[in-house]
């Protein structure tokens, strides 16, 4: 088993593949794409895509076509968390001061503060003026999907793939899982459940990560302040996306509407409260513990 | 297309069951006489609740005929309080419907990784990104 680690979209990256050797190649073409895929879509590279309507007026845009299929599914999270979770969340947060020279704390207290609109119309972006988005809880996923494939591409059939806790496995080389132990949200060295990670995509979210003060990076848009019912989740799901896409949801959704996630994600769930309750999906295959 | 079939035939059942226990819980209940003779009516809610049920065939497959049992639970205000989808034949939960209908709360305390075994990774929620801590100790002094 070979492995290669690197630093990519601010976190911490291994490739594992069932294989005598690491092809220089195929490192070169992943660390090519991950850096490209970061100058894309970080909302801290102000030349990226996601940052690329700050100074736009109301309109339709055209936008690429990996752009646009963030926004779709971003949509469709929008739609299921009633409106809680919104990338435009971005200019939000930049507004009441988060990467600003303002106070974060004035958040909460500009019940005023404008949320940007925007929706798709076909292919096109509309929005009503300027906007940036935050395509976190939904990126990181797909670009992990994306490095897999070029493991595979270069003759690798049997690897894992983790970009910073979220990962995408096949089989190892034996035709057995990999054995994948869940954190429990907030306490590092504690796991929740063990995972035989098949074919599969995992993501784990917390609201510990990211903290600063008393607040944490998962916003509510709608009350203007942090999440706190849910302090962390895991998803399974055929692919790392779809799992990262289903932890977005299960933090910003009521508990009501997580069948409707799990239809729409064809995913599983795990998800902490803060009461200490943790609410698990009839079809979690992982051991808890 | 089953999917969005079951789910019109779930929202029809409902409406029809609805209907009825209005029609016989409440309607009844609270029909007053019309008649010129005023007699005083004495209105009686409901002491208990009720179900009241439905069974609805659909095909489960091309070529393969399921019922399901939808049960509606009526409190003493003719309100509806709970739908329970049961399989007509053996008045379980259908096995195929716990995935949707159902999710287990439990609680976790959670193992030491260190007395785990056998483990090829973890999954963790992502470190800070550089960026994020570019502006961290700026948001902590303003707090």
């Amino acid at each position: 088993m070979e492995a290669f680690s690197f630093t990519g979209l601010g976190t911490k990256w291994s490739v594992l593949v069932d294989a005598e050797s690491f092809q220089k190649e195929l490192k070169h073409s992943i660390l090519c794409y991950v850096e490209d895929f970061e100058n894309r879509f970080s909302r801290f590279l102000p030349q990226s895509e996601v940052n690329a309507f700050r100074e736009s007026s109301a309109g339709e845009y055209s936008v690429s076509r990996e752009f646009l299929q963030f926004l779709t599914v971003a949509d469709k999270l929008r739609v299921l968390t009633s409106g809680v979770y919104d990338p435009a969340v971005a200019t939000l947060l930049e507004n009441a001061g988060y990467g600003a020279k303002e106070n974060i704390r004035s958040l909460a207290e500009r019940e005023n503060t404008h949320l940007p609109v925007w929706s798709l119309s076909g292919d096109k972006l509309v929005i009503d003026g300027p906007i940036a988005f935050d395509l976190g809880g939904i990126g990181k996923g797909y670009c992990i999907d994306r490095v897999a494939e070029r493991v595979r591409s270069f003759g690798c059939e049997h690897f894992l793939v983790d970009g910073g806790g979220d990962m995408v496995a096949t089989t190892k080389a034996d035709g057995s899982p990999y054995r994948i132990a869940v954190e429990y949200p907030g306490k590092l060295d504690t796991a929740a459940s063990l995972i035989n990670l098949s074919n599969q995509g995992l993501a784990v979210s917390d609201s510990f990560r990211r903290r600063f003060g008393k607040w944490h990076h998962l916003i509510d848009v709608q009350k203007k302040k942090p999440v706190e019912q849910v302090i962390g989740c895991a998803a399974l799901a055929e692919n790392a996306w779809m799992a990262d896409c289903m932890t977005s949801g299960l933090f910003f959704a009521p508990v009501t509407k997580y069948p409707l996630l799990t239809r729409e994600f064809n995913a599983e769930y795990l998800v902490f409260q803060s009461d200490g309750t943790t609410f698990v999906s009839a079809g979690w295959s992982g051991e808890l513990l | 297309m089953f999917q969005i079939k079951k789910g019109v035939l779930l929202v029809a059942v409902v409406i029809v069951v609805s209907a009825f226990a209005y029609y016989e819980y409440a309607v009844k209940i609270l029909q007053i006489n019309k008649s010129d003779d005023v007699v005083p009516v004495v209105v009686t809610p409901l002491t208990q609740e009720k179900k009241v049920s439905a069974v609805a065939t659909y095909m489960a497959t091309e070529d393969k005929e399921d019922s399901l049992r939808f049960v509606v639970t009526v409190d003493t205000n003719g309100i509806i309080t709970n739908l329970a989808t049961l399989d007509a034949k053996t008045g379980q939960v259908p096995e195929k419907k716990v995935s949707f209908n159902e999710q287990v709360s439990v609680m976790i305390k959670g193992k030491k990784l260190s007395e785990l075994t056998a483990i090829d990774n973890v999954a963790k929620s992502s470190l800070t990104t550089k960026a994020f801590n570019g502006v961290i100790d700026e948001l902590k002094a303003q707090l």
